[in-house]
């Protein structure tokens, strides 16, 4: 419980240092006809004349209370602006774990278990792929290839409707998003019973989430694979198989149940990870999470901002590393020494 | 990964450009092509006149021939500026390539020393280096790009180097510190205790000395290893930090950058400002890949995309 | 296992057939008035607090009434009838306007400092004291009229002889539509206090610059006049009062939602509205959309539109989709190139009008190199103005001949075309860079706004032209915030460069004291100084008539010119994407869309 302490605060000091490092834009909120006296006095009122170690002391108490700062463009407090948009990245990574678990963990058994099967090979060069493609020049592919071009396709192939919305976030325009009861649009709709939402929400969701997969989930392939084989080739499956029980028990009381803390823990994972990794794909599909709002933050030289995605990634990432080690810890009891 | 025995590690230097599979020697030949292209692309234009494809001045505009689809005159069309894509594809792979491998030699020569030193040291040094690893692996690499151009990429300490470039490689280091220091230490850790170590100890030879001559070259396959898939993952997160425009100084050509030029323009449906310098990174990234036997998730749970 | 496999192709069917159905369901997402389901969403989310009535008036230009009146009797469940102001025919979709924007509403204070969009706001939905009226039709729009006023909140007004004194007769009658005050002179004389007091930005700088620094100076002779003492003389006192902050504010409201600690409200005003302009905020998304509704409480002039919609919609290249499927009537900030885009799309059209939008390089006239007179010179001679006009502008521009623009009305006025001396002529360039003592060249850096694509083509364009002179130029993006930074601070070391420069009023007495008085400049981001200059403008300040401006500012203008602050690249067009059945468009100076003058035909 200490060391988390530690390192998140590790995390606030190196986040601190790095976003106030450089100075503060003070004229751009003070527009025109400022005198150097001016910019003095604000200077002040945002206590940027403090030493450093003060203006760290004053974030992080302000940190521990909720209090993020307030965005310099549009006054609204970091914390609120997070909380609004965290829901809407959660969503995407939600939906991108449940498709990575479609595609990479049944190849990835497969895989384990016919290490020259034809499935092998095609999970490898899924994983081979998803590895080589940067996500944003996939999730542009995906947008010309599947949105732009089916409309415009010449005669004897098209012209197709476009199967895909237009990459402007999580609803079409003029569609209002469902009473906010988990901030999960699908999830919300099917709540409010409007089936027709859900699926409209659902669609927009598929693009970016299948990009984000493809690209994510490489590791989620292999570490399945390995665990299974691993798990495969292990004595006591062979001492069930030795007992008796059918290939399919065996299959799934021995090796599954022990190839999975592996999977899961990467999965656990992988979800911390997408939460601040999936900003690139935020910005190509214009989704409202808080990677583009880190992005926006960076335009307009508002650090506040930017320093409170990176905390809340790093820090939601930590806690999950966290709560896995302890999860293990308390399942493996071989962990325990 | 084990550590090779001494019979394939002498051998191995020899089998770099021949891989286990046939596939992967092609992988390989085609990496080396494009490192090949790497170094000559400065001389490219002058020598245009002599070579079999047209290459233009990858810096001048063309502002009466925006945005035209790839035909005999330019191969990969033009973007908005008028630049030839065709020639900025190719320059870029020396800028990828360059950075890449700086910011991997950088932090990942760092990494090394600090995981042998963690490894051999052990007790607090090594906790106090597994913290650092897991705070510096805990700031998802995007983000932690773009806080450092937040803090860095205005200021002039860089000198007269390219700004953009020095906190690409920055980032880069910082990315590879903890891998490197991670992967190095968990295959001395076990060595700690071997018995040439405890000879080089009686020999006189002290802790920087054992870590330097005996410990590191243990390692050596390991590193060897690591080296393609990070250098890969570093043209990752390069070409992704340029893509949020966090990158090298304009109009200098890298793929990140020509692709995010391009991304407003694919969706009216020129396609090619974007397509192609893509299609450069995954040829990079594959061609890299096609030096290890088999790529376990070395890189953490993003796999090496950004 | 193999069973679970078996089964793949099967779930593959499903899923394909359950794409097959959303295709055929959900479709495209474009939203068009015809389509039934689509409006009747719309009409309700719209018609929350707004007058519907019942009784249908059929207008004569209306055709397409009677089918939707129809839908109509099903919408009136749902809606609050308060009281009716006007009948009105309620064809919602057709009389709503949607409009793409590249950011967000930063906030509506017209005190604090503030940008584009937000200008672009508070002009429509705050009522300033006067607005231009339109000129006559030119083709599909029109140019206001910079010599023709209209009072909004004030009736009518009279200057002394000596100009000193201005007497402003109050427009009775007005209500503030949010809380139903009435606006009164005290709300007139709250707005000018505020100003002062929230000053020095916005509508204090505009108040001070017609010579009112204190309340004192305002008079209040009764309910509905009121006499403004001491101000300053000049010709731009009309111009200013048009300006976008000067909108008057319901004083009522915001005392009442101010505390001690704020106690002129600001912090409530950063996020609501206290006005009466032609249109009153409705909603405001964050992030997302603002909502403008026509103010039921004003009885001049109504315009078309009921309804104005302002989408957040963060890339150009979404705002260009959205315009092309329909889904909004006009896009704001597209690129030259998705304006060619546009222009050439079906149910699109490009409005590319001259204006005096100065695409011109900022230079720092302090620091090396170009503290320099000669070397500036020098640059200016180096420039390719074909390129950049013809080439990176696509021919919507024309050549620059100097600080005033060839558009402006005092450019004829005054011949200023004889000022001008410059072209492309690089052996002019070498021979002054030699002058200047740079007979090979030298390295300077020019600063850019990031991920804006007129700036990089401009500065790119530029690098290459003083390559072929031995200059060797970096470009360096930075962000719009310490883009200012650079600008009011003089910290840019060689030249930058942040798109147009667009002075809000036409008239060269208000370009000199915004950019060039030494002194005063509110924006003086060449750190340019003249002393003769500086006294030209003092002797003219106070000239109202041309006669006694034209030499003055023809000296003074040949002055500038052969000082070369800046690089005066081009004058750019006025360009607006919109949907071919909007017009009514009348293009201000200031370049800020006017929402009231906008129709939509057929």
């Amino acid at each position: 419980m200490v060391i988390l302490a530690v390192v998140l605060l590790a995390v606030v000091m190196i986040g601190f240092t790095i976003t106030r490092s450089t100075g503060t834009p003070l004229y751009a909120s003070l527009g025109v006809a400022v005198s150097e006296a001016i910019i003095e006095q604000r200077a002040e009122e945002m206590g940027l004349n403090e030493p450093i170690v003060v203006q760290f002391w004053t974030y992080v108490t302000h940190l521990l209370q909720g209090d993020l700062g307030v965005s310099r463009i549009s006054r609204i407090p970091v914390a609120e602006d997070i909380a609004l948009k965290l829901p809407a990245t959660a969503e995407m990574v939600f939906f991108t774990l449940a498709v990575s678990f479609i595609w990479a963990i049944p190849l990835g058994v497969r895989a384990g278990l016919r290490p020259d099967g034809k499935l092998a090979k095609l999970g490898e060069g899924m994983a081979q792929f998803g590895v080589s493609v940067p996500a944003f020049w996939l999730g542009l592919l995906f947008i010309f290839l599947l949105y732009f071009l089916p409309p415009r396709l010449p005669e004897p192939l098209g012209p197709l409707p476009s199967l895909f919305p237009p990459p402007l976030g999580r609803v079409g325009s003029g569609v209002t998003p469902p009473e906010m009861v988990t901030g999960l649009y699908t999830v919300d709709a099917l709540i409010a019973g409007d089936f027709r939402l859900a699926w409209h929400t659902l669609w927009h969701l598929i693009l970016p989430a299948v990009t984000l997969s493809l690209t994510s989930g490489p590791p989620l392939f292999r570490v399945t694979r390995s665990a299974v084989s691993e798990a495969v080739s292990s004595p006591f499956v062979e001492a069930a198989y030795s007992y008796g029980l059918g290939r399919r028990t065996v299959l799934i009381r021995d090796v599954l149940r022990n190839a999975s803390p592996p999977v899961l823990n990467l999965a656990a994972m992988t979800f911390g990870y997408l939460i601040g990794g999936g900003v690139l794909v935020e910005v190509v599909f214009s989704w409202p999470g808080i990677g583009s709002y880190a992005v926006w933050g960076m335009d307009n030289s508002d650090y506040d901002v930017v320093l409170g995605v990176v905390l809340i990634a790093a820090i939601i990432y930590v806690i999950l590393y966290f709560i896995v080690d302890l999860i293990q810890f308390a399942m493996d009891p071989r962990l325990r020494d | 990964m084990t550590v090779l025995s001494p019979q394939r590690e002498r051998g191995r230097m020899a089998r770099v450009f021949v891989g286990p599979t046939v596939g992967m020697t092609i992988r390989r030949a085609l990496f080396f092509f494009m490192l090949f292209l790497a170094v000559v692309a400065p001389w490219l234009d002058d020598f245009s006149a002599w070579l079999p494809f047209p290459i233009y001045d990858p810096l001048r505009p063309d502002p009466f021939n925006p945005v035209s689809p790839p035909t005999a005159e330019h191969w990969f069309g033009t973007d908005t500026l008028g630049l030839d894509v065709f020639t900025r594809v190719l320059m870029a792979t020396r800028v990828d390539f360059t950075l890449a491998l700086i910011g991997v030699a950088l932090g990942g020569g760092l990494g090394c020393l600090a995981g042998a030193w963690a490894a051999y040291r052990r007790g607090w040094v090594d906790m106090v280096a597994l913290r650092i690893v897991e705070v510096l692996q805990s700031f998802p690499v995007l983000l932690l790009g773009l806080a450092m151009f937040a803090a860095f990429g205005s200021l002039e300490i860089f000198g007269p180097v390219d700004h953009g470039m020095a906190v690409l490689v920055l980032s880069i280091s910082m990315v590879n510190f903890p891998l490197y220091l991670r992967q190095v230490r968990s295959v001395l850790l076990p060595l700690t205790e071997a018995e040439f170590v405890q000879a080089a100890k009686c020999a006189g030879l002290g802790a920087w000395g054992i870590v330097w001559h005996h410990f590191i070259p243990n390692a050596r396959g390991q590193i060897l290893a690591l080296f393609p898939l990070t250098c890969a993952y570093a043209i990752q997160i390069i070409a992704g930090l340029s893509f949020i425009g966090l990158g090298i100084e304009p109009p200098n050509p890298e793929w990140g950058s020509m692709i995010k030029a391009g991304a407003t323009l694919i969706v009216q449906g020129h396609w090619w400002v974007s397509v192609f310098p893509g299609a450069f990174i995954v040829l990079s990234v594959y061609s890299l890949t096609g030096f290890s036997a088999r790529s376990e998730t070395l890189v953490g749970p993003g796999g090496t995309s950004a | 296992m193999k069973m679970l496999w078996k089964r793949v192709p099967s779930v593959i069917a499903v899923v394909a057939a359950m794409a097959m159905v959303a295709v055929a369901c959900g479709g495209t997402e474009t939203v068009t008035v015809t389509e039934e389901v689509v409006v009747t969403s719309i009409v309700t989310e719209v018609v929350t607090e707004e007058v519907v009535v019942t009784e249908t008036e059929t207008v004569t230009e209306e055709v397409v009434v009677t089918s939707i009146v129809t839908e109509e009797v099903v919408v009136t469940e749902e809606v609050v009838v308060t009281e009716t102001v006007e009948v009105m025919v309620d064809d919602s979709e057709a009389r709503t306007l949607r409009i793409a924007i590249a950011d967000d509403v930063e906030q509506l204070d017209p005190a604090l400092g503030s940008a584009q969009l937000t200008n672009l706001v508070l002009k429509n939905v705050y009522m300033q004291p006067v607005q231009y009226r339109p000129g006559p039709d030119v083709g599909g729009f029109s140019y206001a009229d910079t010599t023709s006023f209209e009072g909004q909140w004030i009736e009518s007004w009279d200057f002394s002889d000596d100009f000193r004194t201005i007497t402003l007769r109050l427009r009775q009658g007005l209500t503030f539509p949010t809380s139903g005050n009435p606006v009164t002179a005290d709300d007139a004389i709250y707005t000018i206090n505020r100003a002062l007091a929230t000053g020095p930005a916005g509508p204090a700088w505009v108040w001070g610059n017609i010579g009112v620094t204190s309340i004192d100076q305002i008079e209040r002779v009764d309910d509905r006049t009121l006499i403004v003492h001491n101000a300053r003389p000049s010709t731009i006192v009309l111009p200013l009062m048009r300006d976008q902050t000067m909108g008057i504010m319901d004083s009522v409201t915001i005392q009442a939602n101010s505390t001690e600690d704020d106690p002129w409200g600001r912090d409530w005003l950063k996020q609501n509205y206290a006005g009466n302009g032609r249109y009153v905020v409705d909603t405001w998304e964050r992030g997302s959309r603002m909502v403008l509704k026509r103010n039921p409480t004003w009885t001049g002039f109504q315009p078309y539109f009921e309804t104005v919609e302002l989408l957040t919609v963060p890339e150009a290249a979404n705002r260009l989709a959205l315009l092309q499927s329909g889904d909004v009537d006009i896009a704001l900030d597209l690129s030259v190139q998705q304006l060619a885009t546009a222009a050439g799309s079906d149910g699109v059209k490009v409005l590319s009008v001259p204006d005096r939008n100065g695409i011109n390089v900022l230079l720092n006239n302090q620091a090396p190199p170009f503290d320099n007179v000669t070397l500036r010179k020098a640059m200016s001679y180096a420039v390719d103005y074909n390129a950049i006009v013809n080439g990176v502008l696509n021919g919507q521009a024309v050549p620059s001949q100097g600080p005033i623009s060839v558009n402006s009305r005092f450019f004829d006025l005054y011949n200023l075309e004889d000022a001008w001396i410059y072209e492309h002529d690089p052996d002019r360039a070498r021979q002054l860079m030699a002058e200047a003592g740079y007979p090979d060249g030298f390295e300077f850096e020019m600063v850019i706004r990031q991920d804006i694509p007129l700036d990089e083509a401009v500065a790119t364009n530029l690098k290459a032209q003083f390559a072929d002179l031995g200059i060797d130029m970096s470009i360096r993006p930075v962000t719009g915030a310490e883009m200012f930074d650079h600008l009011f601070g003089l910290t840019y070391g060689g030249m930058a460069f942040r798109g147009g420069l667009l002075d809000y009023v036409d008239d060269p007495y208000y370009q000199f004291f915004l950019w060039w008085d030494s002194q005063d400049a509110a924006i003086n981001w060449t750190g340019f100084a003249d002393a003769r200059i500086d006294e030209i403008l003092d002797e003219t300040a106070s000239v109202v008539s041309d006669p006694g401006r034209r030499e003055p500012y023809r000296e003074a203008v040949t002055r500038l010119v052969d000082a070369a602050p800046m690089l005066w690249l081009a004058n750019a067009n006025y360009t607006l994407a919109m949907r071919d059945d909007i017009g009514g468009f009348t293009l201000h100076p200031d370049g800020l869309l006017w929402f009231a003058t906008l129709n939509r035909s057929g």
